[in-house]
């Protein structure tokens, strides 16, 4: 293996067949009480979602910063997902069922579902060579999406950022806290998304469920 | 038999005369109305007494309508859902509602501080408590007992609470604190604009100081009213929140408001209702329309039953139907408090008379008084209530100027109501909590603040203007000019209009807070400035005799303002006291600071959801579902749950370490690993990176192997380690601690971003990506070699080499890694397919007994081994060369390392540093005390010299015997020396220095 000259380790992907875990693993899911009738706040596992972590510099920063290389991430990412780099803060442009979230001024996560992730992880490893990092965190992550008449009240009793529309209208993205963990936060055009590490998955549904009860609580898993 | 209403007449705003509510004072049933608070209820009953005071026991009524209150402080209910000192004033009553005294031990009717306060009261001046209870030191703990038995605030519940608790965050353009005249109209002004506004009160429902006009007496402003509450109902720009008080404004406009949900229907739990809920709210404009809080006049025995604060008596006959007594006498020093015995008068019930101090005023609510019929007495006051237990009469004298205000006396009216008002002062508390300075104003003779703030308004009564009209138009030209200041352009609407209301002519106030007495205030029947406290104009003036200018000095040794009333009601009197015995001018004695929290908030509600399981996040790793099946107990490390050990049926802690141990030593252990940071690393000057990260060399590190690095701070000092992989020329992973994940990511992005930025290095935490099965024991390849398709031989597969394969069919990454000692392979996993490889690995481990093992077996095996666990072995005092890591720091690297030029310093050079030795007791039984001090001679004399201490210590099952690390002066060259480890009961334990590898010192299990 060690005369072997690669740059970059990827993993392969898994077989379809083997079992996954959900991530959230100490709720027990289908048993949760419905208070009543008028649920306004539905909470939705997307059990099925994977997630790349995409990190460079995007050309307009790379010229700033005086950097010069052959790769154009934004090309790069077009020419695998057709879908357009957002460069401005707190973006994200989505087609399909692949949506890029803007994280940082280097850094985005690539959402889609998980058995593509991998086929797409390599397209962009050859598309990008050597100035920008891939990482697959599938599995790592958990999606949830709040929808519902009161979700946003249930976000407002966990997060001190501003959600009004004027500031955070539809397919604005932050990263923020939310209860006592962190989460990036999407104003999908279904209700609120977000990204978790896989470990607090369980902390944020008990706070979810918690927060939502008194509104009446559906709980969904999607694909 | 409940006891009549008799002094509740028809009327009253804020009651529904169609439900009568029951409920419980002292074990007595009292009816009441929806929408009566526990006080008005008390008192439509004709219940004067409701407490005892709290330093001489002498029995109190209601004095107010509002958070001012200072006697009507009460127990609600019972075992986990009893609330201590709920304010019967803003309470509003519930079916079923249990409501007691707190004050007044052992009983209301008869109250041993009473008569203890009757005979000691002469003797308990201002700093009694200080100066009494002093000596002898240890005698304090039975004198509290019965001070604060006997002082009696209300008792905690010694259950869990079980109601729930909220809090919700806010972002609005323009908040309006206060629903009253000013508040309304700026709050519906601005709504109309387009701006999000939201408005709070503290009632339950709108209307402020407008509410204490008696319904009918201005047809005009009732409609007005109405159609307000209508418009808001519909507005989708304007919340409004009632039973909410804002009681805190800190800077850049962020307001704590307190909303009580549903303390007004009883014990929330029962019902699944939120109890109270905070709400954080940040403001582009805050307008403050606090209104103004009637100052009483202070006299002697102004504490007896009866005696009430003049704009309570409009409220209790306005907003509740309750005319709480038959006769009344209104002193006063201004016009706006003729509007009580205004109203008193028009219930059919008496006004003996209204004293006036001032000569012949002649405003004209003066004039409809006089009209009325009301006997009106001039320059005159009332220097003393008369009573026993309650009112009976109210002692008038003639004011007289002399060289200072003096009194003689003119008659008695007997009457069973004295009401009193001294002006009003403007509620400039959350104003002031920014840091604004109050400010003394000579016209309505009260502070205001001084505003200088663009993001703040401060309108209405809270800003010194209390006209009704004023404050309307006051309110209405604020929210407009402010809506239009925050962009907002009324382009889909315009303010309502306001009502047109007669105007008041009013006079000046004249000056007057304590009335002077025919005695001295130290001679004279008491003259209460704080009730609650039972802090008296005596108090005030003993302790400015006795030096004290400041006032914050006065207030803290009177104990002024102390109660949980804050000094609302008494502050403004005490300061004027204090200035006038001084002979300085008020505005030169100036306030107390105001602090937060206006009013007194519930430990709940600043918890909020987050108790329980919610009040820290848990981490779980992706195997905890095995662990919990597995009968795990676990530790906490940082935010993790990790499994600690785990125990069979019967067995105990050393039991189950001691079969967890030597399984991994002669079979095959299975250890849960994932919490270990992890942190990939890309990029093309990745390798160049982690030269400088790390003390050794990476320059070298092909391909498909590890290496164990050591980090230092720029100090030298080690403060991570672990062990990373090159998984491609650009790319490695890197393993931190568990607890050290975090610090590292940060650390690695600040030398990225600030030191290095020409390094092209990204790096990503995979921590909660990777699952990290490690198998450690004899067994481990044996049983590997079952589901994987790696070549697992020795020669192709050697210690410190890592490989990628799929186990069970889950693609994974094997690290040929161990930190037992033992041969081992730490699997690498993507986390949601863990549970499938670890299933597969204990059920083919089954034929070689596989065990797992937890934290605490796991530190025994690396502590065998002498392996160092950073943060336990080290303190952020110790370095690489400290630890005999001297192999691991390269000496010469092009562009240097963090650290290496701390650990060229002169101290850090010295041979007598302390070094990391292993130590073994001299009887094998013992296990020293993690932390112990160690000294060379036991027999030295104290304060010994101590020379290092032991970091960690186990007994070792494979050994049989107790093993420790330690870090000891010059331990390096004391190989074999005898050393004293001290535990706290004074015994020595003999030990003696060794290597700190205590097992396998040649490592030959690891590298098979």
């Amino acid at each position: 293996m060690s005369n072997k000259s690669i740059k970059y380790s990827v993993m392969p992907p898994i077989d379809i067949s083997v079992a996954r875990t959900s991530s959230v693993s100490m709720c027990n899911l289908d048993n949760i009480p419905v208070l009543n009738n008028k649920a306004s706040v539905e909470l939705i596992n997307f059990e099925d979602s994977g997630c790349l972590i995409l990190r460079g510099e995007s050309t307009a920063d790379k010229i700033r910063n005086g950097r010069h290389g052959e790769d154009n991430l934004e090309s790069g990412l077009r020419a695998c997902l057709s879908i357009d780099l957002p460069i401005d803060p707190l973006t994200c442009s989505q087609r399909d069922d692949f949506s890029v979230w803007w994280v940082g001024p280097n850094e985005w996560r690539v959402i889609g579902p998980a058995a593509k992730c991998k086929d797409i992880e390599f397209k962009l490893r050859r598309q990008l060579r050597d100035e920008f990092a891939v990482v697959n965190v599938t599995g790592g992550f958990i999606h949830l999406g709040l929808r519902g008449a009161n979700a946003e009240i249930v976000i407002r009793k966990s997060c001190p950022y501003n959600i009004n529309t004027e500031n955070f209208p539809i397919g604005k993205v932050v990263s923020t806290r939310f209860a006592k963990t962190q989460v990036i936060l999407k104003n999908a055009q279904e209700g609120f998304e977000f990204l978790c590490r896989r470990s607090y998955a369980d902390y944020l549904w008990a706070w979810l469920r918690d927060a939502s009860n008194e509104f009446g609580l559906k709980i969904s898993t999607r694909k | 038999m409940a006891i009549e209403q008799h002094n509740r007449i028809p009327g009253g705003r804020s009651v529904d005369y169609g439900m009568e509510i029951s409920f419980t004072f002292n074990g007595q049933k009292i009816i009441g109305y929806k929408g009566d608070t526990i006080a008005s209820a008390l008192l439509a009953n004709g219940i004067k007494v409701v407490g005892r005071s709290f330093k001489y026991g002498r029995p109190r009524g209601v004095m107010t309508a509002g958070v001012l209150e200072p006697n009507a402080i009460f127990q609600l209910d019972s075992g986990a859902n009893t609330i201590p000192n709920v304010r019967g004033t803003t309470q509003e009553i519930y079916e079923g509602m249990k409501c007691t005294s707190t004050n007044g031990w052992p009983s209301l009717k008869f109250d041993f501080m009473g008569i203890f306060g009757k005979l000691l009261g002469p003797l308990m001046s201002s700093g009694f408590y200080y100066k009494t209870f002093m000596f002898p030191s240890k005698a304090w703990r039975l004198y509290e007992f019965f001070i604060r038995k006997a002082a009696g605030l209300g008792i905690s519940p010694r259950k869990p609470d079980p109601d729930i608790y909220d809090k919700l965050n806010h972002h609005v353009d323009i908040l309006v604190v206060g629903a009253g005249p000013a508040g309304l109209s700026a709050a519906l002004a601005a709504s109309t604009s387009g701006a999000r506004v939201m408005l709070i009160d503290e009632q339950a429902e709108i209307g402020g100081s407008l509410l204490n006009i008696p319904i009918g007496q201005t047809p005009k402003l009732d409609a007005w009213l109405a159609s307000t509450k209508q418009i808001m109902r519909s507005s989708a720009k304007l919340q409004i929140f009632n039973r909410t008080t804002v009681i805190a404004c800190h800077d850049h406009n962020f307001l704590v408001a307190h909303e009580r949900c549903s303390d007004h229907l009883g014990p929330a739990s029962t019902k699944n209702l939120v109890r109270q809920r905070l709400h954080r709210i940040r403001a582009g404009h805050v307008i403050l329309a606090t209104g103004a809080h009637d100052r009483p006049l202070v006299y002697s025995n102004n504490d007896l039953p009866g005696c009430f604060q003049s704009t309570a008596i409009e409220t209790y006959i306005s907003c509740y139907g309750v005319v709480p007594g038959k006769d009344l006498v209104l002193a006063t020093n201004n016009d706006r408090a003729y509007r009580s015995a205004i109203a008193w008068h028009k219930t059919g019930r008496q006004v003996k008379a209204v004293v006036d101090s001032r000569i012949n005023p002649s405003g004209s609510l003066v004039q409809q008084a006089k009209t009325l019929g009301i006997k009106l007495i001039f320059g005159a006051a009332v220097y003393e209530a008369r009573g026993k237990g309650k009112v009976d009469s109210a002692l008038i004298g003639k004011l007289q100027d002399g060289s200072s205000l003096e009194i003689k006396p003119l008659c008695e009216l007997p009457c069973d109501t004295i009401a009193t008002s001294g002006g009003s002062s403007p509620v400039i508390h959350l104003a002031c909590h920014t840091g604004l300075r109050p400010k003394w104003n000579e016209d309505i003779l009260g502070f205001i603040a001084s505003n200088d703030s663009s993001s703040m308004s401060i309108i209405g009564a809270a800003n010194g203007d209390a006209l009704l009209n004023k404050a309307l138009i006051e309110g209405q030209e604020a929210g407009i000019s402010i809506a239009r200041e925050q962009g907002f352009l009324f382009t889909d609407g315009s303010p309502p209009s306001l009502p047109v209301l007669e105007v008041n002519d009013e006079e000046p106030i004249m000056p007057l807070f304590l009335v002077p007495n025919l005695q001295r205030p130290a001679r004279a029947q008491k003259q209460f400035v704080d009730f609650q406290l039972d802090v008296t104009a005596a108090s005030i003036h003993q302790a400015v005799l006795e030096g004290f200018e400041s006032i914050e000095h006065v207030k803290r040794y009177t104990a002024l303002g102390f109660g949980t009333d804050q000094g609302k009601l008494g502050n403004i009197n005490g300061m004027a006291i204090a200035a006038q015995e001084m002979g300085r001018p008020i505005s030169d004695v100036g306030t107390t600071v105001f602090r937060p929290n206006y009013t007194p908030v519930s430990f709940g509600s600043i918890a909020g959801r987050g108790c329980d399981d919610l009040f820290e996040p848990i981490r779980y790793t992706a195997l905890h579902s095995r662990h919990l099946q597995q009968g795990a107990l676990f530790e906490d490390v940082g935010q993790w749950k990790r499994p600690w050990y785990y125990p069979k049926a019967t067995e105990s802690m050393s039991q189950s370490l001691s079969r967890e141990c030597i399984s991994v030593r002669k079979k095959v252990g299975i250890l849960d690993a994932s919490t270990l940071g992890k942190i990939d690393i890309q990029g093309p000057d990745a390798r160049e990176f982690l030269n400088r990260i790390y003390t050794n060399s990476w320059s070298r590190l092909p391909i498909g192997r590890c290496k164990y690095g050591l980090m230092c701070t720029e100090d030298g000092m080690l403060f991570d380690d672990g062990v990373t992989a090159c998984l491609g020329d650009n790319h490695f992973i890197m393993t931190t601690t568990t607890g050290g994940a975090a610090r590292v990511l940060d650390w690695l992005e600040n030398w990225l971003q600030t030191e290095w930025s020409d390094l092209r290095v990204f790096c990503n935490s995979v921590t909660d990506y990777w699952a990290t099965i490690a198998i450690s024991g004899p067994f481990s390849r044996q049983l590997l070699s079952e589901i994987t398709d790696i070549e697992l031989d020795g020669r192709d597969f050697s210690f410190m080499d890592w490989r990628q394969g799929s186990v069970a069919g889950v693609p994974a990454r094997i690290f040929r890694i161990s930190f037992t000692g033992e041969l081992s392979y730490e699997i690498n996993v993507q986390a949601d397919y863990a549970t499938v490889v670890w299933d597969a690995l204990m059920e083919r481990g089954a034929k070689y007994d596989i065990c797992p093992y937890g934290t605490e077996a796991m530190h025994i095996l690396r502590a065998e081994k002498g392996f160092i666990i950073a943060g336990q072995d080290t303190d952020g005092s110790i370095s690489p060369i400290d630890l005999g890591l001297d192999w691991a720091v390269a000496k010469h690297k092009p562009f240097s390392f963090l650290g290496e030029r701390g650990m060229q310093r002169a101290d850090c050079l010295g041979t007598e540093r302390k070094q990391l030795v292993g130590l073994k007791t001299h009887d094998p039984e013992i296990v020293l005390k993690e932390g112990s001090q160690i000294v060379f001679d036991s027999k030295q004399e104290k304060p010994m010299h101590m020379v290092g201490h032991v970091t960690s210590s186990y007994f070792s099952p494979i050994l049989e015997r107790s093993i420790a690390l330690a870090v000891v002066e010059g331990g390096h060259h004391r190989m074999g020396e005898k050393v004293y480890v001290a535990f706290a009961e004074e015994e020595m334990h003999l030990a003696e220095i060794s290597s700190s590898i205590f097992y396998d010192p040649e490592g030959k299990r690891q590298d098979v």
